[in-house]
């Protein structure tokens, strides 16, 4: 049943997951692209000079830092918005599976794409920064990432579980806790500034939890 | 006999507003059950808790047994739920929404889908969203029959089918769940189509049960009275008993009624009204039912 | 149950970002902004002297006798800060405890630093520039390599992303002959071309021993500076100034500050928390001035809610010293309301200019905002699981808005 319920859900991610798929190896392509435009434009010494002293590889990896928060959403949306309209969450709810299963599941692959987007930018990443930095300044740039990714997988829970909440006031309060819980990982200006993520971590590892509310209210007819 | 659905003094409130009274009804194993009345009245509120989808203020709604807002996976494999429009996911096609619930039922009758869909004329491929209301509805009844129920309930079936689709929906209705010994438990608004099927009715005023009979008994055991007098306008009051409405058009009024010709006018005596004649005008069941919940 | 728990994760979720932006909007309504003295001290008077602005570009220009002054007059008591414009006037005066005032003469005399948080740790990436310590032009050239240093020294050749063999093992050599033990601990330089010559880097190794390393016509010149491995030094800074009186500074463990000296690399010790104890507060929080003038040195310590000055002769010792004070910023009223309202704030505000979560915690005076939240919890609403009043009891205000709004379903 579990694989009928990742079935539906295939349905309605397929496109997304090429596209997104095609954005994913675009983003990595548009690193190469910048990186290269720099080091031939400034030249080698003053392009690692900038890299070093002004973070201008941040500048050159934006759609890494941009693409797992428009996936998360986009995953979302695709995902919930047919489910929602109309109440059509009934469908699914009335199905013999438990509701606990059924939310795990499809929110559960949904991310899982998310994740296997956010490996392959990170090793892409790894590979791309590799080819023209040293060690040191390509553990800077992953490290950047990290809290990064956490914000996408935060996107993704958070819209998640706004779209499945019954209620437009519900929403809007998830609304703007979503937004301060999503900003906390995109505060840093330079490279690897980051300290305590293990907070940040923390905090995205319980997102998940909220779901059940929200597939609760919807059951109870909660206004 | 054990009871598929049983609900206790059920009520509910929206807010303030009370919408169910203490409401209680019984449907057993094989019947067919049909709530009717006016939009607004309460149908949709009791169809919701019953399908799980809303929790009562007060009161209880068992299916097979359980309080039906837990029920158990298991329990739900029995009952076949047609949701008000017809819902389905639009996303899937004709084949993909059939190969998606077939894995949820062991029981799964393939052909009672495909032999429905057939009928259609519509490829494989064919997007549910690019359907009609009257293709879908074929497409949500072709995958209630496949699942193979125990129960079914259904949410106002023939909300945005054309008279052909309603038809064909009752015709299929009919002989699957006569053949198969199903329970059904259904709402409308449309008493001819609903006359053919049901067996058990429920009719619904505000905030209250008006009828709880088979509808045989309300179209013989209903009638409609018409007379003439100028005092007599607005001079009649309803009541429990006698009187289950009245009308007034300029001096001519219509009461409609239980009770036979003599005992209303006896009644009408009491009250100070003498009518000399008091003619009977037969009713279809809609004008039954109409004269039952008022036209407003 | 689960149900419950998803809804208790809703509410926390909602403490964590009302703590995180409600104690900050509530700051950025109501905090004012406090004018402090700008402190000095004049060689003229031999007193100390401060301006304080007063809104509405008034300014008081005072010593510490309470004697006003008007600007020419203040000017006129601090020479070495105001020469350019007294210079100007034609009112500089000729000479002071026996040094002869001129622009270029103070300005040859003069150097200024600050020791702030940010220099004690901070984000950065560990890659190095070696500058040649005595080149032939007249301005120092950029190199075009980078160097690595940790347990090894590796120089990089960004053109092709590669280690330079040669070079790198050529100073390896020399550290290694020098008594340097790798890994490296703390590589401090002023890296930037904009000075007139370099002193190359400061290396703390293996075993707490301090090495310079330059570059001198290409060859590595390392030499084991001799300073005290048992300081615990945290962190040393470098920066050069023509007058090669110091290389810079370095922080100890114990939060002592000392200046390098060219003096053999003696050390000259510095104060760095004002002797009364009711001002102490950590190094992390404070900012360190150490102005050097002709004739004396002025230090300051400056913290939340004082300033001190300390100022020496030109053999560091002391000849006077005063404390200015007004109300830190954890009394003032705003604050005080902000410590009764929330219970605690989160931020990520670190003076080192790291991103990390942190808790602010206001203890007495938060117990009081969680007394008024449980109350209003328990009047204005109707019974609620017991859990509701525990995580208002731990989180005041944040969890109250958080069971409020987001409301126990049965």
């Amino acid at each position: 049943m579990l694989k009928a319920i990742l079935y539906k859900e295939w349905i309605k991610l397929r496109w997304a997951v090429i596209m997104i798929a095609g954005l994913t190896v675009l983003s990595l392509a548009y690193t190469i692209g910048m990186i290269s435009y720099y080091v031939e434009f400034q030249g080698a010494f003053s392009n690692w000079m900038f890299v070093i002293g002004k973070s201008l590889l941040l500048k050159n990896i934006v759609f890494v830092k941009v693409l797992p928060l428009i996936t998360g959403l986009v995953f979302a949306l695709i995902q919930f918005v047919p489910e929602m309209n109309n109440k059509r969450m009934r469908l699914s709810y009335h199905l013999p599976i438990s509701e606990k299963k059924l939310l795990i599941s499809s929110t559960g692959f949904g991310y899982m794409f998310l994740l296997i987007e956010i490996v392959f930018l990170f090793f892409g990443l790894w590979l791309v920064i590799s080819m023209t930095y040293p060690a040191e300044i390509v553990h800077k740039v992953l490290m950047t990432t990290i809290p990064w990714f956490l914000g996408g997988s935060a996107m993704y829970f958070m819209a998640s579980f706004i779209i499945l909440e019954p209620t437009w006031v519900y929403r809007i309060i998830y609304a703007v806790a979503a937004y301060g819980l999503i900003e906390l990982n995109f505060r840093a200006s330079t490279y690897d500034q980051y300290q305590r993520l293990w907070v940040l971590i923390l905090i995205v590892a319980v997102m998940p939890f909220t779901i059940m509310f929200a597939g609760h209210r919807f059951r109870r007819g909660s206004k | 006999m054990e009871h598929v659905i049983e609900c206790k003094n059920l009520t509910h409130y929206y807010g303030d507003k009370l919408v169910l009274k203490d409401l209680n009804l019984k449907v057993e194993k094989g019947r067919i059950f049909g709530i009717l009345g006016k939009n607004g009245m309460g149908k949709t509120t009791t169809i919701n808790i019953l399908m799980g989808f809303l929790r009562p203020t007060s009161g209880q709604c068992l299916v097979f047994g359980e309080e039906s807002h837990k029920l158990s996976p298991l329990t739900r494999q029995k009952i076949g739920l047609l949701h008000e429009g017809h819902l389905a996911y639009d996303f899937m096609t004709i084949k993909q929404v059939e190969n998606f619930y077939a894995r949820f039922f062991p029981n799964w009758k393939a052909d009672h889908y495909w032999d429905l869909i057939g009928k259609l004329g519509l490829g494989d491929n064919h997007k549910i969203r690019n359907m009609s209301c009257g293709q879908r509805s074929q497409v949500v009844l072709g995958l209630i029959f496949a699942q193979d129920p125990e129960l079914l309930i259904l949410d106002d079936y023939s909300m945005g089918l054309d008279p052909g689709y309603r038809a064909l929906f009752i015709e299929y209705l009919q002989e699957y769940v006569r053949e198969k010994n199903k329970t059904v438990f259904l709402t409308s608004h449309i008493i001819q189509d609903v006359e053919k099927v049901v067996d058990d009715t429920i009719i619904m005023g505000y905030q209250k049960l008006l009828l709880k009979m088979p509808l045989t008994t309300l179209k013989e055991g209903f009638h409609r009275y018409e007379f003439r007098n100028v005092n007599a306008v607005g001079a009649i009051k309803v009541d429990d008993d006698t009187i289950t409405n009245v009308e007034y058009y300029n001096d001519k009024i219509t009461l409609y009624s239980f009770k036979s010709t003599k005992d209303v006018k006896n009644h009408l005596k009491t009250h100070g009204i003498t009518v000399d004649e008091m003619t009977e005008i037969p009713m279809s069941l809609e004008e039954a039912f109409i004269g039952l919940t008022g036209k407003y | 149950m689960l149900n419950k728990i998803s809804r208790y994760t809703i509410i926390l979720l909602i403490v964590v970002v009302s703590a995180l932006y409600l104690p900050d909007f509530f700051s950025m309504l109501f905090d004012k902004k406090v004018n402090t003295p700008r402190l000095n001290y004049s060689a003229v008077i031999d007193e100390f002297v401060y301006t304080q602005h007063h809104g509405m570009g008034q300014t008081e220009r005072k010593d510490i006798q309470g004697n006003s002054y008007s600007e020419r007059e203040y000017y006129k008591l601090l020479p070495f800060t105001y020469y350019a414009n007294l210079d100007k006037w034609g009112l500089l005066p000729a000479e002071i405890d026996g040094f002869e005032l001129s622009s270029k003469s103070i300005r040859r005399n003069s150097q200024f630093f600050r020791i702030q948080p940010k220099d004690i740790s901070s984000p950065f990436v560990p890659l190095y520039i070696m500058f040649e310590a005595e080149p032939d032009y007249a301005q120092l050239i950029i190199p075009d390599d980078v160097f690595r240093l940790d347990n090894t020294i590796e120089f990089l050749d960004p053109v092709s992303n590669s280690v330079l063999e040669e070079k790198s093992h050529k100073f390896q050599e020399a550290m290694l002959s020098t008594g340097f033990s790798f890994p490296a601990k703390i590589v401090a330089a002023n890296q930037t071309n904009r000075k007139s010559f370099d002193e190359g880097y400061f290396i703390k190794d293996a075993n707490n021993k301090v090495f310079q390393l330059k570059m001198i016509k290409d060859e590595p010149v390392c030499v084991e500076t001799g300073i005290d491995p048992n300081l615990g030094i945290r962190q040393i800074f470098i920066k050069e100034n023509m007058r090669k009186e110091f290389y810079g500074w370095l922080l100890t463990d114990d939060n002592e500050v000392y200046l390098i000296t060219y003096d053999n690399y003696k050390l000259q010790q510095i104060p760095t928390v004002p002797d009364d104890p009711k001002y102490s507060y950590i190094a992390d929080e404070m900012t360190i001035y150490v102005y050097t003038y002709p004739v004396n040195k002025h230090i300051q310590i400056s913290g939340n809610g004082f300033k001190q000055m300390i100022v020496f002769d030109n053999d560091f010792n002391k000849i006077a010293e005063h404390v200015e004070t007004w109300t830190p910023y954890k009394k003032r009223p705003a604050s005080i309301v902000k410590s009764f309202l929330f219970p605690f704030e989160l931020s990520t505000y670190d003076p080192m200019k790291w991103v990390k979560v942190q808790m602010d915690c206001f203890w007495w005076e938060g117990l009081a905002g969680i007394a008024v939240s449980l109350l209003v919890l328990v009047l204005f609403s109707r019974k609620r699981p017991w859990f509701d009043y525990v995580l208002v009891l731990f989180t005041g205000v944040f969890g109250l808005i958080g069971v409020l709004l987001i409301k126990p379903e049965d």
